[in-house]
């Protein structure tokens, strides 16, 4: 049978209560940040990436699938979604003296359209780099449909971004594509990737 | 000649029982869960196994249900057999009510920004232990623990059982409200919702019995302050270890074809961890009990 303990507390028991109590809440604050602290870890992770061809040096997520084989210098994509696997994309474009950035633009609009349904240009308008540097964002949407009719899925929005920035004769676009219900928040990744970009 | 008379038989005075004036809440936990993995066991052979389909009319109430029955096993088993005993325990309602709006107000919104799912899947088991732990297990223990804390501290405290019925009745009122959000945003089958609400339910009540053990030590031994904190972190560890292995147990193996999930080893695991930490917690709260009866012996009192 279990005793009843009917005590009278004295000073020294209730400041160890306090402590206890203090020690435990201390306790869920610390394991509180150290939780967001791993969950910033497994997101953000980096790993660098050089180009010495290209020219270019950055830090991109861990997790992203990474590749060259294509039009454009990397591709980088987080594989892990479902649905639009959210996508950044670097691309050299030669731009001659005279050539404005609008200009570099237009000629990437041309093409686009054939390979993107629905692609539509929303707006175009200067953007400064994270260094500061001049440059010019075009924000454009596009419908991403599965090729193959048999997987039945519904067709996705994306938003895209192109940040172009100039270097001498050359034009390095810096493509973000996400699903537009996720924009926002996969947006960081492409913010943290231009902080890290040297060319 | 002598006569022979048989001996009369006198009749022991008896000893006054003595009435416990608690409710005995070891014995109500393991009804509540034993009835619980029983209605387990039966929903998902009649629906999982046996096949036996739900009507799509009555889908969404019987999940609501069973999302609901562990509150309501805690209801009869606990809560009203508290009034049945001299010296009921006060609050548990209260608690009960706080924890769940606790778990609505910030649980349910800050593990939503968390998504500890989506980041933790890829990476190993240690890692998605401590991340469990660090994230949905310290947010779920920690408040259960201020919510306690404030409406009880220190002076409902009889016996260390109390802490027990204490942070269980906040255990059920919390994670009652996580079940029935899962319903909400899944909608799955009900054997999936049974087991779902199994696992939740007996894993929030053994990190609960821990964090119990915690303060009714702080309590009747607060010379062992750091118990409290330790054992916080104990449970929230095992939340993230239940988790952890319960979605490793549940996933379907390498197998050629299409692989389908095993949510029967993720049960018994359930089950087995459960039973394994309910025990040793037991050992503990006696071992603790007697303890502290030997050193009020030794003192005479």
């Amino acid at each position: 049978m279990a005793v009843i303990e009917i005590l009278g507390r004295d000073e020294r028991t209730e400041r160890q209560f306090r402590l206890g109590h203090l020690l435990t809440v201390a306790l869920i604050v610390v394991g509180l940040l150290y939780g967001l602290n791993l969950r910033d870890g497994a997101i953000f992770a980096t790993q660098p990436y050089n180009n010495v061809r290209a020219g270019i040096s950055m830090d991109y997520p861990v997790a992203w699938l990474l590749d060259t084989d294509g039009d454009y210098v990397v591709r980088l994509r987080d594989m892990r979604r479902i649905g639009y696997k959210t996508t950044i994309q670097i691309t050299l474009a030669p731009a001659g003296g005279s050539a404005s950035n609008r200009n570099i633009l237009d000629v990437v609009n041309i093409s686009r359209p054939l390979r993107l349904n629905s692609y539509d240009v929303q707006a175009i308008e200067p953007y400064t780099m994270p260094d500061g540097t001049a440059a010019t964002r075009m924000t454009y949407t596009f419908v991403d449909d599965e090729p193959n009719k048999f997987l039945q899925t519904v067709p996705v929005v994306v938003i895209g971004w192109d940040v172009l920035v100039r270097r001498g004769e050359q034009a390095l676009i810096v493509t973000f594509r996400s699903d537009a219900n996720t924009f926002d928040a996969d947006l960081v990744f492409f913010e943290r990737l231009l902080s890290s970009l040297e060319f | 000649m002598s006569q022979y008379t048989s001996a009369k038989l006198i009749t022991p005075p008896r000893e006054e029982e003595s009435i416990y004036p608690y409710r005995r809440v070891w014995r109500s936990l393991t009804i509540e869960l034993g009835v619980l993995f029983a209605l387990t066991v039966l929903i998902y052979g009649a629906v999982g196994i046996a096949g036996f389909g739900v009507p799509r009319p009555l889908s969404g109430g019987l999940n609501i249900a069973l999302a609901l029955t562990p509150a309501a096993l805690w209801g009869i088993f606990s809560l009203w057999a508290e009034r049945r005993v001299p010296e009921g325990r006060r609050h548990l309602l209260g608690i009960a009510v706080i924890s769940a709006l606790t778990a609505n107000a910030i649980a349910i919104p800050v593990l939503d920004w968390l998504q500890p799912a989506q980041w933790l899947t890829f990476t190993g088991v240690f890692d998605r232990i401590l991340g469990y732990a660090f994230t949905v297990g310290i947010i779920q223990i920690g408040l259960q623990y201020l919510v306690v804390r404030f409406i009880t501290w220190p002076d409902a405290y009889r016996i260390r059982e109390d802490a027990i019925a204490f942070t269980t009745a906040s255990a059920v009122g919390y994670i009652t409200v996580l079940n029935l959000y899962a319903v909400w945003v899944d909608a799955p089958n009900a054997d999936v919702v049974a087991l779902r609400v199994f696992t939740n339910t007996s894993l929030a009540l053994l990190a609960a019995v821990v964090l119990a053990y915690g303060l009714a030590e702080l309590r009747f031994q607060p010379k062992l302050y750091y118990t409290l904190p330790l054992t916080l972190l104990i449970a929230a560890v095992l939340i993230g270890v239940g988790i952890t292995f319960r979605t490793n147990f549940s996933s379907g193996g390498f197998v050629l074809g299409v692989g389908g999930t095993r949510p029967l080893f993720g049960l018994g695991f359930s089950a087995g961890l459960v039973f394994a930490g309910m025990l040793s917690m037991l050992f503990l709260f006696n071992v603790s009990e007697r303890q502290s009866r030997e050193a009020r012996e030794g003192r005479g009192e």
